[in-house]
């Protein structure tokens, strides 16, 4: 309908207030030039923020400034729409008579315009859009479509942009204008959600022309945004819907966050401060919700009408790779031999991209097995317990289940892990492939990046990231089973990439710089607790002898580790330094030699053929690759497992910047003195030798651990009985066979631990107490002959059966125990007690007490004397406890049966949780653009 | 200047690393070397193959111990599901404890184990009833080859094995049966079931009949078996345990009454192996009253009655490991019984039990070069006095159990062995029971 068929069917012209929103103060004066040429003329002008400088403007031109949307509202008051129009937007004359008579016509509230590139008219960018259920917009259009005015239909959508919108004044008025804590785009959405909750309808209005610039169409989404469209969710949703879609969104983010790189975007950081500023705002955002939900007519069914299936975050993404990929093999190029050759030199001239997504494919390939099926469940490598909730109670002074039961605090890594595990739906084998995949591929790219910043090139830099997480040291640390230090190894290249960036000039940037190196030292300290102080040494060794700016970073780091101290509480408090550093298996690495003198010969390359700051790199790598491998060979120093394991942490470091020095002093070979060059020549062939390396835990698809033991082991149990998670199983073998730590008889190594499998809160146990020297006595017993029953001997226990990984001398006197059944068919020797009580916890009428892991549940109405097979604490229910010789016997008055809190834990754990989620705060806050 | 630096420093740590030395590799211990074999009061199991219970016979299980204790018997039963028959009795410290098999399990057969709670305890078991006295030491230490000597099929004669799975796995083992003429190939004897919690009856009627000389080793290629032999003589029958090898045997006890003593030799090896046979009496040791030639795989029975007329005991010495038992028949029934591998400062042996007019006899051997006082502490009976028994050097003494006493602790300050010997003068039969260590 035209302007003239409009008014000659008589209506009322409708009156309209133009409000330019400013926030680019030059571009105002465009956007008011613009609305001056309208065909159809507001009844007034206002100019909303922006300043003084937009103030003027808007003075100038006659124009009325206010400070907000809502004053504008109030002011306007005769007038029945607002034209809400960015200073950045360019409407055709006749683009707000087209909104005015089509929202007339459709009887619409909202109604906004279709943005052309002001750049390009002819390219469309948007005509209203719809939404996925995490508000996320979509659009429908390709990227470059041309407009053709294909979409010429007045039609309903779930938003339209801020960029140019028309609104009913009235209701505007009614929603308290525009939410000012959101981005723009955020805040459109915001807006129209608000209004169709009301029952408004929102139409977009394609005859209505607006020029506007083309980062509409941008790939990388600002933070802000983000985080506006997480708010505007909360505010909208009922509490159902949000139940699911919060913790949708956030797993989508996450995986945005791992594709993302793949095309060049670095999602992570945005997500965690889109979130982080979420919680800050919390209470905001719920005052907001109570007023948009108030006055709501319809439900959240209604929010879904204008909404795409799945998310349109992870298709935008899923379109981008696809792109990239096209891009990089055009269509034909690959055709023939000719065109292959065509087509590598062409994804050669940008080595970067293909250097990090050769480098992320390769983690995708080498943790296949993980993320494709489960974590394998060998030595210390154990799957998460399956419930977050349980482990974080029991890391917060809370019974530790492992072996017989103690209350001494689980191990940091153990808290971290269940909190990324509660985040993700609590789902254990999730959150382990997703650590494994995040871990690794953060060590690559934090590698490359530390590498980046001395000036590498991207393909030595990334092959230093993969030699990091997956060469000889990093195979090493998986063949010890060592899972958490391989997550803490994705950690550190970023503690050292962060102290070393220049010290920020404002308080802000520096304290947002503590807290991320703090964060990041603590994240790496929860994996292995020896990495608290290996980034300080590492860069302490770099001040010495390295080049560029150096002892601001040793400052930092050592700021960082004493940061991060608190958030290993409460396991910090009570382990002893010489426990420690002792305890496990003695720190002894049977290097392989060849692979070493290949890490020396290319580290001689980079210290003779580099310039000065590649030959540092070169020497620092190659000082921590032997301190390394020195510190992992000390059991002659009765140093342990974890010394061990740092030390092979150091050794990947090492041997990563060796590698990548040696790559780059090839790549600079040309540039170098000829008789350098037969140096670099033995670099690169030392670093190739030691690349191809990595290709062992890339086919084993488990990220270099070896594969599953105690899954297959044990899971004859759940085939036992009706469950397994009754009864203990008794591990006898090798040492370093067993799951986690294990105890000693006579040097024949043997552990207890939960069937059908045991969890990673299993892997380490405390100091023995009462029960386990019990057991060790019976054990003792069977071993000597004076037990001739051990079934029997061993069910106050809750030891259902006895499991032979590999060999034990044990095997040798469990044949012929008079109540033990060699289960046949098996692939290792396993032995059955015959008796039937074999279980943790038992009432004195015989009635099993099932064991929901840390706490024990019983029959409905249950009140009896139950005997629990934990060892003796009198903080196991307070009723009638008494201790029965090493374990608990007690009134059970209720159904469940748990330990009291610690509560010094308790407030130390809660404590760490909290400085994780400030530190966090503070280091995206800092890294803000003001703190620059 | 700093490359330098790198390359000192890189070097030097280099080298550290190198040169550190590898931890001492502390090796697997071995459990099963715990279990002394050879020793059967190493363990607290004692697994007696042959007690039965009817009307006519009966078994008494005799525990003995040196230290207080509780001994559990189990009667496992053959029938599928069914549980087996317990009981408990408490042992003093030092103190015997005797059973019943009708007071628990009145069902014929009906194969025991007893568990103690010590090392220091022994298991016996004596069977008497309708013209039979039979009976010895119950097994203790489990082994993975058995050896059983002694076996002969003569007209009139019949042997029985007896394997004993008193554990919850099904067991397969395989006999191989030797005679006078060698290795005797018997392919029902391979690969023999024995269900869990039960036993098997291996006879020889028809098989291996009329030889003189019969021996079997019994192997055991999955789960445990115990084995005993049941030598059959009219109403009279003699049983004995199975037995490992040792290059050396003492025998307290051969003959009584009108029995004529036999040793059985056995020799797995493949070569001859010279045995030599010092005889001890009242009067003194003599040395070498017999050397023979015991040929690898083939059992071998030498004569001992014509070394004297009264009471003996033998000490056997054997160049290779072999395995014994004397079998002693006549006009007072037939006994036999398994030797000492070595000699003992401390022994359990049984006390007095039967019938009234039944002798029971503890027979004592010093072989070594010393004269010797045993002390005989009667078990069972508190009001028992302490016997001093004077045991010169190469000498057997016999000493009657007194009434009451349920057994004894035999102890003295060098090693000797001791056995324990029964004769029923009304029935004209006998048994003899080798001695357990108590060490």
């Amino acid at each position: 309908m035209s302007l003239d068929a409009y008014f000659s069917d008589s209506k009322t012209p409708a009156s309209v207030a133009a409000v330019v929103i400013a926030r680019h103060p030059q571009e105002v004066g465009g956007a008011l030039d613009a609305i001056e040429r309208q065909v159809y003329e507001p009844q007034a002008v206002f100019v909303v923020g922006g300043g003084s400088a937009a103030a003027e403007i808007a003075a100038a031109s006659g124009a009325e400034w206010v400070p907000t949307v809502a004053e504008v509202a109030d002011r306007a008051a005769t007038a029945t729409y607002l034209w809400l129009l960015h200073d950045e937007a360019r409407p055709r004359p006749d683009a707000l008579s087209a909104l005015v008579v089509e929202s007339y016509r459709v009887d619409a509230s909202i109604a906004g315009s279709k943005l052309l590139d002001r750049a390009a008219p002819d390219r469309l960018l948007s005509v209203g859009l719809a939404t996925d259920v995490f508000e996320v917009p979509y659009s429908g259009i390709d990227d470059d479509e041309l407009d053709q005015h294909q979409y010429e239909v007045v039609r309903d959508v779930a938003v339209v942009y801020g960029a140019s919108m028309l609104v009913r004044r009235d209701l505007l008025k009614g929603l308290a204008g525009l939410d000012r804590k959101l981005a723009p785009e955020a805040s459109a959405i915001d807006l129209c959600q608000r209004a169709r909750l009301r029952g408004a309808r929102v139409v977009v209005v394609p005859s209505s022309e607006v020029l506007y610039p083309a980062r509409l169409g941008r790939r990388t989404v600002p933070w802000d945004e983000e985080a506006g469209r997480i708010r505007a969710m909360i505010k909208v949703y009922g509490v159902l819907t949000l139940l699911w879609t919060l913790p949708l969104a956030f797993a989508t983010m996450l995986l945005e966050a791992v594709a993302a790189p793949f095309v060049g975007r670095w999602t992570l950081f945005n997500t965690a401060r889109a979130w982080a500023w979420n919680l800050l705002y919390l209470p905001s955002t719920f005052a907001a919700r109570r007023r948009a939900r108030r006055a709501r007519v319809v439900g959240d069914e209604e929010l879904f009408r204008y909404q795409v299936r799945g998310s349109a975050r992870l298709r935008a993404v899923g379109t981008e790779i696809g792109d990239r990929i096209r891009e990089r093999f055009p269509e034909g190029t690959a055709a023939g031999l000719g065109g292959i050759v065509e087509a590598g030199q062409s994804t050669l001239r940008s080595p970067g991209f293909v250097a990090a997504l050769v480098a992320l494919l390769f983690v995708v390939i080498a943790t296949r097995n993980i993320w494709g099926g489960t974590l394998p469940a060998v030595g210390y490598t154990l799957p998460p317990s399956e419930s977050a909730a349980a482990t974080l109670r029991a890391y917060g002074g809370g019974w530790n289940v492992a072996g017989l039961g103690s209350p001494a605090p689980l191990h940091p890594a153990v808290g971290l892990i269940a909190l990324v595990q509660f985040v993700l739906f609590d789902r254990a084998e999730l959150t382990a492939a997703v650590l494994t995949v995040l871990a690794l591929g953060a060590g690559v790219v934090g590698m490359a990046r530390l590498l980046r910043s001395w000036k590498f090139g991207p393909l030595p830099a990334y092959v230093g990231g993969v030699v990091l997480v997956a060469g000889p040291a990093a195979q090493a640390l998986g063949g010890r089973t060592e899972w958490t230090a391989l997550l803490a190894l994705g950690a550190l290249p970023w503690v050292l990439r962060v102290a070393l960036r220049r010290w920020p000039s404002s308080w802000r940037g520096r304290i947002g710089r503590i807290a991320a190196v703090a964060w990041l030292t603590a994240i790496a300290a929860a994996g292995l607790p020896l990495l608290l102080v290996v980034p300080l040494a590492a860069l302490r060794v770099w001040a010495v002898l390295g080049e560029g700016l150096r002892w601001p970073a040793v400052l930092q780091a050592g700021a960082g580790a004493v940061l991060a101290v608190p958030l290993l509480f409460p396991w910090f408090g009570v382990i002893g330094l010489r426990e420690y550093l002792e305890g496990g298996t003695p720190a002894y690495w049977e290097v392989w030699w060849p692979a070493a003198v290949l890490v020396l010969v290319a580290a001689g390359a980079g210290l003779v053929a580099g310039d000065r700051l590649l030959s540092g790199v070169a020497g620092w790598g190659a000082l921590l690759g032997t301190a390394g491998v020195a510190l992992a060979r000390t059991a002659t120093y009765d140093l342990g497992r974890d010394v061990a394991a740092g030390g092979m942490v150091l050794a990947a470091l090492g041997t990563a910047a060796v590698v990548a020095a040696a790559f780059e002093a090839g790549g600079r070979m040309e540039l170098s003195k000829p008789w350098r060059r037969p140096a670099a020549l033995a670099g690169v062939l030392a670093g190739l030798a030691i690349t191809v390396s990595v290709l062992v835990p890339a086919v084993g698809g488990r990220g270099g651990l070896p594969g599953d033991v105690y899954g297959e082991a044990l899971r004859f149990t759940a085939a036992q009985v009706d469950d397994p998670h009754n009864s203990r199983a008794l591990v006898v073998g090798p040492a370093e066979a067993l799951p986690g730590d294990s105890r000693m008889l006579e040097g024949a190594a043997y552990r207890v631990v939960s069937a059908p499998l045991p969890r990673l809160w299993e892997a380490r146990l405390a100091e023995p107490r009462l029960g386990d020297r019990e057991l060790e006595s019976t054990l003792r017993k069977i071993v000597e002959g004076e037990i001739a029953r051990a079934g029997e001997a061993l069910a106050p226990f809750g030891i259902r059966w006895i499991v032979i990984i590999d060999s034990s001398p044990f095997e040798a006197v469990l044949g012929g125990q008079l109540d033990l059944i060699p289960l046949p068919s098996l692939a290792r020797p396993v032995f059955l007690s015959e008796v039937d009580d074999a279980v943790r916890a038992q009432a004195a009428d015989g009635t099993v007490w099932e064991w929901v892991a840390p706490d024990y549940r019983g029959p409905l109405g249950g009140n009896a004397r139950v005997f629990v097979a934990e060892n003796a604490d009198q903080r196991w229910d307070a009723t009638g406890w008494e201790q029965a010789n090493w374990a608990n016997e007690l009134d059970a008055d209720g159904r469940v049966i748990s330990f009291a809190t610690q509560s010094g834990f308790r407030r130390e754990a809660q404590l760490a949780g909290g400085l994780l989620i400030l530190y966090l705060l503070l280091a995206v806050w800092g890294t803000g653009r003001k703190s620059r | 200047m700093r490359r330098i630096a790198w390359i000192v420093l890189v070097t030097a740590t280099a080298v550290g690393a190198f040169v550190l030395p590898e931890p001492e590799s502390v090796g697997q211990p071995d459990f099963s070397a715990i279990i002394r074999p050879d020793v059967p009061a190493a363990t607290g199991v004692w697994h007696c193959p042959l007690a039965e219970a009817t009307f006519e016979k009966d078994t008494v299980l005799l525990v003995g111990a040196a230290e207080a204790t509780s001994a559990r018997f189990s009667f496992p039963n053959p029938v599928p599901g069914e549980e087996s028959e317990e009981a408990r009795l408490p042992v003093g410290g030092p103190g015997a404890a005797q059973l019943l098999v009708s007071d628990v399990a009145l069902r014929g057969d009906a194969p025991a184990f007893i568990e103690l709670n010590t090392q220091l305890g022994a298991g016996f078991s004596i069977t008497a009833g309708a013209g039979d006295l039979t009976g010895d030491r119950c097994l203790g230490a489990l082994q993975k080859a058995w050896y059983l000597p002694g076996g002969s099929t003569p007209e009139g004669r019949s042997v029985v094995l007896r394997l004993f799975n008193p554990f919850p796995e099904t067991a397969i083992v395989t006999v191989l049966a030797t005679s006078e003429f060698g290795d005797e190939p018997l392919p029902e004897l391979q690969g023999l079931v024995v269900a869990d919690r039960s036993w098997r009856d291996v006879e020889f009627e028809s098989s291996l009949k009329f030889r003189d000389a019969l021996g079997f080793v019994i192997t055991q290629q999955e789960g445990q078996v115990l084995p005993a032999m049941v030598l059959v003589e009219d109403q009279d029958r003699a049983t004995w345990p199975a037995v490992p090898l040792s290059s050396t045997w003492e025998f307290p006890v051969v003959r009584i009454g009108g029995l004529e003593p036999v040793l059985a030799v056995m020799n797995p090896a493949g070569t001859p192996a010279t045995v030599t046979i010092d005889l001890l009496t009242v009067e003194g040791l003599v040395g070498d009253v017999r050397t023979v030639t015991v040929d690898g795989g083939t059992p071998m029975m030498i004569p001992l009655g014509d070394l004297t007329d009264g009471s003996m005991g033998i000490a056997v010495r054997a160049e290779a490991a072999v395995a014994a038992a004397v079998i002693s028949s006549g006009s007072g029934g037939v006994a036999a019984t398994v030797g000492a591998a070595e000699p003992a400062r401390r022994w359990l042996i049984p006390g007095s039990i039967g019938d009234a007019d039944d002798v029971a006899s503890i027979w004592l051997m010093n072989s070594g070069p010393r004269d010797l006082t045993a002390s005989l502490r009667p078990l069972g009976n508190p009001d028992a006095p302490l016997e001093k028994v004077s045991l010169p050097a190469g000498t057997v003494r016999q000493f009657f159990a007194a009434d009451g006493a349920e057994g004894y602790l035999v102890e003295t300050v060098e090693p000797i062995s001791v056995a324990w010997s029964i004769q029923s003068p009304a029935n004209n039969t006998a048994a003899f029971v080798a001695g357990v260590p108590a060490e």
